[in-house]
């Protein structure tokens, strides 16, 4: 893996000696020291764990009615009860990580790629002139244009436009997403492009294009998947927010963010289990994600560790 | 100096707006794959859908159709929209007041409570208060940026409105039994408060104090970070070094501190006035607010193509115009700017 080449390269003199595999070690370390750290990489194992295995181990089926079983209260045979449609709220709350992980993953990485490979072009190529300046100033300017919508805003006018269904939701999240990874990338590589090494690198002939990917978009992996992890639980609470005003995942899905809004008109009379479990659920998830991205960003930057 | 750059800033500002009505353009008329019939449904005849994408204007090429629309929203024409058939610029000027109230006393209350907030806790030392601080800004920062801002919303309504009763039902701006005040600035709390209405004032507060609270939580915590990490590294930097050396009083040595965090705090400040323009459309929702946002959520579920670009397209000019301002005050603090 890169950030573990990245690792080895630059321990230096410090307390921590990295060992045979540098970062993952270093991370592992990192994780003794630091609870927090501890808690979010629990959470996010869990909600994967989760994603994978939840339509064997609960205990009713999400999309099921139970009959006679309209909005009880928890119990011990419906642990957080069941909601007006007779649906166990447990069951859903569980599954509903199949709805909003895998989205929420997939349109990270789809984010990423896109600025990620932008991000390089458009520092590396940049104010350089020729075709690739010229397409790099082009990626910029859009971007600045982009950068005026208020996010959720975009988001849910590029779902109101294409029709709301799971996978335009991923296309959306994926879409506003791709510009917070350009402009962190396009920053990181134009630091880098200055240093001695991509200097030699040139001296001894590589192409531009060699240059580019091979010596510089390793050194940006690390930050890039620091903000994946903030991004993929930004996505989960964009898909919830989105479903929950009836621009998202269609009913009767098990996801989050539908729960809540289906929950929502039942608080009025006091049946506040609805809403309020598959809320925690969502919220746990995306401080899990939030807290791993913390810490992915101390321990693999090579300056932060002591 | 300061002409220049307000004249070249605004100038981007144009340019920006002009670029996103191309792209809202795109979204809201290009992708529906047929509006008319996305407007008439599927149950209607060949001829009806026809006669509707003439009227529209559908059958012209897409250039032309940008073209027209831009025209028309120069003279100050969004369309109609067809739910309410009423004019979108109607729809949404009678909806902003409601929006604007809440959102600017949203980010009033994250400033004035998390900004010094950030400058009390910014002092860094080996005492168990500091150390405190620290773990609970980092806290607050990760559960405020984990929480759904509607979830929450439900949540606090539970609460203070079921259980509890402290706060009136979440059904608009002011209760029904109550006379509003005649509408001079549109924001309730000024008018019914020049007006000595304070039946209307009070029950206009008891609607707003939820939503406020939901938003200033969620969306401040950057605030309180920002603030914080910005005047702590001000009281490391050499110039407080070398001013305490001169002799420069405590008192002194944090005004020059405070003064040098302000550029990046009110930067920051105008990036999450963006998303509380974002999370208002989900807690207006919640509470029923009558705001733009809501109405957005409307247009949306009744496929009203009109309505729901005017509103994408106010609320961008909106967070523009918000950025344009945030920058020129920048600039008027730390002139150096310009040359960066």
């Amino acid at each position: 893996m890169a950030e573990t080449a990245s690792a080895d390269a630059t321990s230096g003199p410090q307390r921590f000696r990295a060992g045979s595999r540098g970062g993952l070690d270093y991370f592992f370390y990192f994780l003794k020291n630091n609870p927090f750290a501890i808690l979010g990489l629990a959470i996010v194992v869990v909600v994967i764990l989760l994603t994978i295995i939840s339509p064997y181990i609960a205990p009713y089926d999400p999309q099921k009615t139970l009959p006679g079983k309209t909005l009880k209260p928890p119990s011990s045979e419906h642990w957080f009860g069941t909601d007006i449609n007779a649906l166990d709220v447990f069951s859903r709350t569980l599954t509903a990580t199949r709805t909003d992980i895998p989205v929420a993953v997939i349109a990270t990485a789809i984010a990423m790629f896109i600025g990620v490979s932008l991000g390089v072009v458009a520092g590396y190529f940049g104010n350089r002139g020729g075709p690739g300046g010229i397409a790099s100033e082009a990626t910029l300017r859009l971007m600045d244009i982009l950068q005026a919508f208020p996010v959720f805003i975009l988001a849910l006018a590029l779902v109101a436009g294409t029709g709301a269904s799971t996978i335009n939701v991923g296309i959306a999240i994926a879409f506003v997403n791709a510009p917070i990874f350009l402009r962190l990338i396009r920053g990181q590589v134009l630091g880098l492009r200055e240093m001695p090494y991509v200097e030699a690198a040139r001296c001894a002939g590589a192409s531009g294009k060699r240059v580019a990917f091979r010596n510089i978009l390793p050194g940006v992996i690390s930050p890039a998947l620091v903000q994946a992890s903030v991004t993929i639980g930004f996505a989960i609470l964009l898909i919830a927010g989105l479903s929950f005003v009836g621009a998202g995942v269609p009913q009767p899905t098990p996801e989050w963010g539908l729960m809540i809004a289906t929950g929502s008109r039942d608080i009025v009379t006091g049946q506040w289990w609805t809403s309020v479990f598959p809320g925690l659920a969502l919220a746990i998830t995306v401080f899990g994600f939030a807290l791993l991205g913390e810490a992915l960003g101390k321990a693999l930057d090579p300056l932060q560790r002591q | 100096m300061l002409r220049r750059l307000i004249v070249k800033r605004s100038l981007f500002a144009i340019v920006q707006l002009l670029g996103a009505s191309i792209i809202i353009f795109v979204i809201v008329r290009l992708l529906p794959s047929d509006p008319a019939t996305a407007i008439l449904g599927t149950s209607v005849q060949e001829e009806q859908v026809e006669a509707l994408r003439e009227r529209l204007g559908l059958n012209k090429s897409i250039p032309e159709q940008y073209w027209i629309w831009l025209q028309d929203v120069f003279h100050g024409d969004l369309g109609r929209s067809w739910f309410t058939s009423n004019n979108v610029v109607d729809d949404l000027g009678q909806r902003l007041p409601a929006t604007f109230e809440l959102i600017l006393l949203a980010l009033f209350v994250s400033i004035v409570i998390l900004i010094p907030l950030g400058v009390i806790t910014a002092r860094r030392s080996r005492s168990i208060y500091s150390k405190v601080a620290d773990k609970g800004v980092f806290s607050y920062g990760m559960l405020a940026g984990a929480t759904p801002d509607f979830w929450l919303g439900l949540v606090l309504l539970f609460l203070f409105w079921v259980q509890l009763d402290w706060v009136p039902a979440p059904l608009g701006r002011i209760s029904i039994s109550i006379t509003p005040p005649d509408t001079i600035t549109g924001f309730l709390i000024i008018d019914s408060t020049i007006q000595g209405n304070w039946a209307a004032l009070k029950s206009a507060l008891g609607h707003l104090v939820l939503p406020v609270f939901v938003l200033a939580f969620v969306y401040g915590a950057p605030l309180l970070k920002m603030t914080r990490n910005t005047v702590s590294r001000m009281l490391d930097a050499e110039f407080i070094d070398q001013g305490r050396a001169a002799g420069l009083s405590d008192r002194m040595l944090t005004r020059m501190a405070l003064k040098n965090s302000l550029p990046p705090v009110i930067t920051l400040a105008g990036v999450v006035f963006g998303f509380v323009v974002g999370g208002a459309v989900l807690v207006e929702t919640v509470f029923s607010w009558g705001g733009v946002g809501q109405y957005a959520v409307q247009s949306i579920a009744n496929a009203d193509f009109n309505a729901i670009q005017g509103f994408v397209l106010v609320a961008t000019g909106i967070s523009i115009f918000i950025y344009l301002a945030v920058d020129i005050l920048h600039y008027l603090i730390d002139p150096r700017v310009e040359a960066g």
